[in-house]
């Protein structure tokens, strides 16, 4: 019991250490202009003002870069899912030459670090003349090494017997891969999707080399370029970060129960 | 389902069947042939192959060499989904997010079927097997005997030319294992679909076979009906492998033989048994051989032209309620007796035996039976 309490307090602590600065975020973003640079800091707008929200929205098009942001991440979700679900599978499930050797050498393309890649992808992407384009903020989403070996990881818990079953049941691999695996593949797939979401909504370099059309840009290289114009102005860049940061957390609160595993229970034994 | 037995029911047939895993050569030239209609059950130990068997005949293995037919069709090429086989595995293999009647009616949903006659076959299927109440449930939520049925209601709907059972019974709790077996059997009864049932449990295999089939690394030890090869097995192995408590198995010497009869020695106290003389001819004295009797052959009681076995001492009595299991003597020399009611030995007392002399099975040094001369008629 005593062991319980204090596992929660130091929970509850480092909740708190994690909580604060988002908290001080929403706070800024809605002081008066001017009022979070003063010292000591206040805590808490002395006369909340939603004048930043507007401004954003009215003077620096943010409502653009939020679209761009939400159109990127959704098509990188949609994309990913298309192409890692049925590669982690079949890396998992069916049966052809050269299969475990083809995971081993994709495992070790990770020890690669992505930042290596970007220039030759970068050059790869002006031949096909998909620079400065969403096509080019996309491509390196399509088909992550992570993503494929997470939906890989969990095919394989996907008991052999149900494959089996289905295929004397006259399925076709694919309608196996649709009807019997994706299904009991749920929590994976929230996860691959939640995993792509906020890696493409936060990611900054490779959108900031790709993009160089103002009117593409995401909303972090938009909030990095506000930040260079208006560094004096604290309350509105605070503002920028909430409207970058909400959407993300929502989406993640919302999928949390999809991580609750126990959809296999009762398929086979028990 | 079929119509009252007007279907047209084919047999299975596998043809010089050769399958290698890596280095080890399971089957080589194996052969087995199931007739219409027939119940077979495959017993083995584990490692036997009697596992890959199925998967051999379901699809889900290809053999290297060979070929395997359901009655004129030649089966061994064709996808699992169009050889007419329907499976039972051990772990029932149900879909989980798919209710009872989604999961018996996903063979039909694969072939096409209308939705209204799926419907309709699905309907019949949960009737048979009980589990109209449960149409609408996901595996999660129903026991193990529900979950076999259920597993059985999706192999019976496609109407299959042959079932494959993959040691359905195993993950049974005994009593429900013993009334699963009951509705296999009416379910054959009322089927008459040809069948391949693998187990490792021997008596299972005795309770349900119309014929047995031994395994023994990857060749046929025996086959025949359960009687046969419970009072006459072939070879030491199939002996051992059937009935519970285990045969008695004596190592003993032959101390002359002929026409007549043998004269044999046991380990146990200069004992010398008596037989009736073999039909392959006498063996030289001297030869190795081991004496088997089953448990309930022994008798406490003397009578005409019965082998007398030495006095043992009582090491253990354990009864059962309606019988009970003796065990006497040590070593090389031991054996078992199931007696049918009676007083209970007291541990360390002398008990004399008997059996009949056909009773008594004896095994060459290879392990294979030699099986009594006829007797001569009188």
């Amino acid at each position: 019991m005593k062991a319980r309490l204090a596992m929660t307090a130091l929970a509850a602590l480092f909740a708190a250490i994690t909580l604060a600065p988002l908290l001080w975020m929403v706070a800024v973003s809605l002081m008066q202009p001017g009022e979070a640079g003063r010292f000591p800091p206040p805590l808490v707008p002395a006369d909340p003002t939603l004048a930043h929200y507007r401004a954003l929205f009215a003077n620096q098009g943010m409502g653009l870069f939020l679209l761009n942001s939400l159109a990127i991440s959704t098509l990188a979700t949609v994309l990913a899912l298309i192409f890692t679900l049925p590669a982690g599978y079949a890396f998992a499930r069916l049966r052809y030459p050269g299969r475990d050797t083809t995971v081993r050498v994709l495992l070790a393309l990770l020890l690669v670090p992505g930042q290596i890649g970007m220039l030759p992808l970068f050059l790869e992407l002006k031949a096909l003349g998909l620079v400065n384009s969403y096509a080019g903020v996309l491509v390196p989403w399509l088909a992550g090494i992570v993503g494929i070996f997470l939906v890989r990881q969990y095919a394989l818990a996907i008991p052999l017997d149900l494959v089996e079953a289905a295929r004397i049941d006259g399925a076709s691999e694919w309608r196996i891969f649709r009807h019997v695996a994706l299904p009991v593949m749920r929590p994976a797939i929230a996860t691959l999707a939640l995993f792509v979401f906020l890696g493409s909504w936060n990611d900054f370099l490779w959108p900031l080399i790709v993009l160089s059309d103002h009117d593409l840009y995401t909303l972090p290289v938009a909030l990095a370029a506000l930040g260079r114009e208006r560094s004096q102005d604290i309350e509105l860049m605070m503002a920028g970060s909430v409207v970058t940061t909400v959407p993300v957390l929502v989406l993640f609160l919302a999928l949390q129960r999809q991580f609750v595993g126990g959809l296999l229970a009762g398929s086979v034994k028990g | 389902m079929p119509a009252d037995g007007e279907r047209d029911v084919p047999g299975a047939t596998l043809t010089r069947i050769g399958k290698r895993f890596g280095a080890v050569q399971l089957f080589d030239g194996f052969d087995l042939s199931v007739g219409d209609g027939e119940f077979v059950v495959v017993v083995g130990p584990s490692g036997c192959g009697k596992s890959t068997l199925l998967r051999l005949v379901a699809g889900l293995e290809s053999p290297d060499e060979g070929t395997i037919h359901i009655g004129a069709r030649r089966i061994d090429r064709l996808p699992p989904g169009e050889r007419g086989v329907a499976m039972v595995f051990q772990s029932y293999a149900l879909y989980p997010q798919m209710t009872v009647a989604q999961n018996i009616g996903f063979p039909l949903r694969m072939a096409g079927r209308p939705r209204a006659a799926i419907e309709r076959a699905v309907a019949r299927a949960c009737d048979m097997l009980g589990l109209s109440d449960l149409a609408g449930r996901r595996p999660a939520q129903l026991s193990g005997g529900q979950r076999q049925r259920v597993a059985i209601g999706r192999a019976i709907v496609r109407e299959p030319d042959l079932f494959l059972f993959d040691e359905p019974l195993s993950n049974l709790d005994a009593g429900l294992r013993a009334r699963m077996r009951r509705e296999f059997a009416e379910l054959h009864a009322r089927l008459g679909t040809t069948t391949i049932y693998v187990t490792h449990d021997q008596a299972e295999a005795m309770a349900l076979a119309d014929r047995i089939v031994l395994l023994r690394d990857g060749g046929i030890e025996q086959h025949g009906t359960p009687e046969e090869l419970y009072h006459r097995p072939a070879s030491l192995f199939a002996a051992r492998f059937f009935g519970q408590p285990a045969i008695n198995a004596l190592p003993a010497r032959v101390v002359q033989a002929d026409a007549e009869g043998m004269e044999v020695a046991t380990g146990h106290e200069g004992e010398r048994l008596v037989l009736p003389p073999r039909a392959a001819g006498p063996l030289p004295a001297g030869s190795r051989v081991t004496l088997a009797v089953r448990p309930e052959a022994l008798a406490a009681a003397p009578g005409g032209g019965r082998v007398r076995f030495a006095p043992r001492a009582v090491a253990y009595a354990e009864w059962f309620g309606g019988e009970r299991h003796v065990g006497l003597g040590t070593g090389d020399g031991a054996l078992t007796w199931r007696a049918m009611g009676g007083p209970a030995p007291e541990t360390g007392a002398a008990v004399t035996l008997w059996a009949e002399a056909h009773d008594v099975l004896v095994f060459a040094p290879d392990g294979q039976a030699m099986a009594s001369a006829p007797l001569p008629r009188v």
